[in-house]
C-alpha cells in the first residue's frame, strides 16, 4: 500500500466513523429541536466555530496529503535528448596522436542528455537498458530477444555512479552506446593489426557476437526517478559491423541510429 | 575441466597466436583491466611502438575473468601491476616485458 492510499484509507475511515457517530448520536437521543432566537453574540460564537472547524479540518487534509498537494505546485520533469543530430559523437585518443594531421579516433558514443525542465529536484535518477532485440538486416524477422536482466543501471556524467540528483534547469548525461576496437601490435606489425571486429556495446552490454555481427538492433531504455513515472526511450541502432576511422565514414556507410516513439 | 565458450576461446586463440609470433611465451604476461590503452602504455610503461601487445574486450567481466585464468594455466604470468577491484574491468590484456 502507498502512502497516498493509506491516507486516503484513514481519511475515509474518520469520514465514515464521524457522519456515524453523529447518526447515531441523533436517532439514539432523537432530539426534539425547535426553533428559537438567538443573540447576536450566539451568533458570532457560531460563526467562529464554523469557521475554527473549517481550518481544523483543512489541517487535517493538509497534514495527510502534504505530499500530493506539494507535488502539484513544486514538481520535477525528466526530458531526454538527443546530444548529437546523428546520435554519434568521436573519441579521439590523446592529442600526440594524428594520422595525416587528423586526430586517431578511439571510439564513438552515443550520448543522451536529462534535464530537468521542473521546479524541483529530481532524486534517485537511474537509466538503465530494459529490453534489448536483435533483428536481421531486412527488419522482419525478429531473430533474438537478448537477456538484459543482469544488465547494471548506466553510469551518469562519464562517472561511476549510477545513481544521480538533476537540480532544476540542469542536466545529466548518460552514454548509451559506444562502438570501439580492440588492437594488438608488435614491433614488425608496421601500423598494427586490426583484425579484430569492432565492438558494439548498447546499453553496457556486447551485442555483436557470435550469429549478431551486424544487424538491426531495437533497445529499450527506461529513465527512474524518485516520485516521477518512469520514462521510456527506445533506439533503433543498424549497424553493418565494421570500423570507420572518420565519423563522416561510419554515419554514411555503416552506421544508423534513431529514436523510435 | 570446463570448456570454455566460442567466445573465451576466441580471445584466448587470439592471444596466443599474437603471444607464438613473438617467438615464445618467455616475459608475457596478462591482466584484465576497464582502460587497455591506460593500462599498458602508463601503468605498465609497454613501448606502443615497439613491444608485444594485445587486448581483446569480453562480453563481461566474469568471462574476462575466467580467460585470464585459462592463459595462466596456459603458461602466461599475472600482470602485478593490474588493479584489483575493478568491477567493470572485461577487457583482456597481454603484453610481452622486454
Amino acid at each position: 500500500m502507498t502512502k497516498l492510499e493509506r491516507n486516503k484509507t484513514i481519511a475515509i475511515l474518520i469520514t465514515v466513523l464521524l457522519v456515524g457517530l453523529v447518526i447515531f448520536l441523533f436517532f439514539y437521543f432523537k432530539p426534539k429541536v425547535q426553533p428559537q432566537p438567538i443573540i447576536t453574540f450566539q451568533f458570532y460564537q457560531l460563526v467562529v466555530m464554523c469557521i475554527s472547524a473549517f481550518f481544523t479540518l483543512s489541517a487535517v487534509l493538509v497534514a495527510l496529503f502534504k505530499d500530493q498537494i506539494y507535488a502539484k505546485f513544486k514538481y520535477a520533469e525528466l526530458l531526454i535528448k538527443n546530444r548529437e543530430d546523428a546520435f554519434i559523437c568521436e573519441n579521439e585518443a590523446h592529442s600526440d596522436q594524428q594520422v595525416m594531421g587528423s586526430p586517431i579516433i578511439e571510439s564513438y558514443e552515443t550520448i543522451l542528455i536529462v534535464e530537468n525542465i521542473g521546479n524541483s529536484l529530481a532524486e534517485d535518477c537511474t537509466f538503465q537498458l530494459t529490453a534489448l532485440v536483435f533483428k536481421t538486416d531486412n527488419n522482419t524477422e525478429i531473430k533474438e530477444d537478448i537477456d538484459v536482466s543482469k544488465v547494471k543501471f548506466l553510469n551518469w556524467n562519464n562517472s561511476e555512479k549510477e545513481e544521480t540528483l538533476i537540480y532544476p534547469k540542469n542536466r545529466a548525461t548518460v552514454s548509451v552506446l559506444k562502438i570501439t576496437k580492440d588492437e594488438m601490435r608488435g614491433p614488425n606489425n608496421g601500423q598494427g593489426d586490426q583484425s579484430a571486429a569492432p565492438i558494439l556495446s548498447i546499453g553496457g552490454i556486447k551485442v555483436n557476437q557470435k550469429h549478431m555481427s551486424n544487424g538491426v538492433w531495437i533497445a529499450d531504455f527506461t529513465l527512474c526517478s524518485k516520485r516521477i513515472d518512469p520514462i521510456n526511450y527506445k533506439l533503433c541502432v543498424e549497424w553493418k559491423g565494421s570500423w570507420k576511422s572518420r565519423k563522416y565514414d561510419l554515419l554514411k556507410e555503416q552506421i544508423r541510429i534513431k529514436r523510435i516513439k | 575441466m570446463i570448456m570454455p565458450t566460442k567466445q573465451q576461446a576466441e580471445i584466448i586463440t587470439d592471444i596466443t597466436s599474437h603471444m607464438e609470433k613473438s617467438g615464445g611465451i618467455d616475459g608475457w604476461f596478462v591482466g584484465v583491466t576497464d582502460k587497455p590503452k591506460e593500462q599498458l602504455f602508463e601503468v605498465c610503461n609497454v613501448d606502443k611502438e615497439n613491444a608485444w601487445w594485445i587486448y581483446r574486450t569480453a562480453e563481461d567481466s566474469p568471462t574476462a575473468t575466467k580467460v585470464k585464468v585459462a592463459l595462466l594455466n596456459n603458461g602466461f604470468k599475472l600482470d602485478s601491476f593490474e588493479k584489483d577491484g575493478i568491477t567493470e574491468a572485461k577487457i583482456i590484456y597481454a603484453y610481452r616485458k622486454s
